[in-house]
């Protein structure tokens, strides 16, 4: 899980509007790519729609593990619904979110930036590991671990570029508490790797065809 | 030879679960026991934040957890969703 979890105001309204931009220029390109197929996979978007409601859901459920955490299910969001689909639906999770008062408004760029790149690296890992790991549930926590990890470095480069305002702090003092966050949400990537590993199993057991598998 | 993969990959999969557990400890027992609000708000050195703490910098107004701005929010959404839907005819 990898969330920037500031208020308003700790991005200048420049870098808010940078991250804003990016993650709508990363959205669109998402849309144009879903727009571009000959036939609308109805399946996809009905699986992404399911995707949006338990995401947003777990999003907002804070487990008592290092003083008390949240998963995201990204990387999950990128393996069943793609990263086109994908990249639509942590925009919506993290409207809604701030919209409730979990991440701020100007953070929302930000935040779908960090949620796009779980969700491709997720998508990625889990099908280019195919060949050498065909388990589902070994490929699908592997894929989440790789998933939520580049998230963290992304979370760290987008606060250390943009900078946060009123804070006295250096940046390699800032480089050092993030790096230690980010090390503490790699221990909360374990359980979420673990939730993903056992629900992409299931469905590769139940209903293979959504992971584009064949029945054998 | 099926059964043979799968020992492969759990065991990759348990490996580094166990590396990265290791190294999340390492990292708790480093910053101590908070909230992610609260690592947050230490680590940058923001020691007055929090997510709705009301520290907003831009125009001194708190934009979180706003009823308005939270119709605002979604009255903007749905009538670009409206627009989307119109135009594109999705």
């Amino acid at each position: 899980m990898a969330h920037i979890h500031l208020e308003d105001g700790s991005f200048s309204l420049f870098f808010a509007l940078v991250w804003w931009t990016a993650a709508i220029v990363l959205v669109g390109i998402a849309v144009w790519l879903m727009r571009s197929e000959k036939k609308p996979d109805r399946r996809r978007i009905t699986l992404a729609a399911f995707c949006t409601a338990a995401a947003f859901a777990i999003f907002q459920v804070s487990l008592p593990f290092f003083g008390g955490v949240h998963i995201n299910l990204t990387p999950l969001i990128g393996i069943l619904a793609g990263p086109a689909a994908g990249s639509l639906v942590v925009l919506i999770i993290n409207i809604l979110s701030a919209a409730i008062g979990h991440g701020g408004w100007g953070l929302i760029g930000a935040n779908t930036v960090i949620n796009i790149v779980e969700v491709f690296v997720g998508f990625t890992c889990f099908h280019l590991l195919k060949s050498t790991i065909p388990d589902l549930f070994s490929r699908a926590g592997i894929a989440t671990l790789a998933g939520l990890f580049c998230g963290n470095i992304v979370m760290i480069l987008i606060i250390i570029i943009s900078g946060v305002q009123g804070v006295n702090q250096s940046t390699g003092q800032i480089l050092t508490g993030l790096s230690l966050i980010a090390a503490v949400n790699m221990g909360v990537a374990v359980i979420e790797a673990f939730i993903t590993g056992l629900v992409v199993a299931y469905i590769g057991k139940v209903r293979p065809d959504l992971l584009g598998i064949e029945r054998s | 030879m099926k059964k043979l993969d799968e020992t492969k990959g759990r065991l990759a999969f348990f490996s580094l679960l166990l590396l990265v557990m290791v190294m999340a400890f390492i990292a708790y027992l480093l910053s101590g026991n908070m909230g992610i609000e609260e690592r947050f708000t230490h680590a940058v050195g923001r020691e007055n934040g929090g997510e709705g703490g009301g520290g907003g910098g831009w125009s001194e107004i708190t934009l979180e957890g706003s009823p308005q701005l939270y119709a605002l929010v979604l009255g903007a959404l749905g009538a670009a969703c409206y627009a989307g839907y119109r135009h594109f005819r999705i």
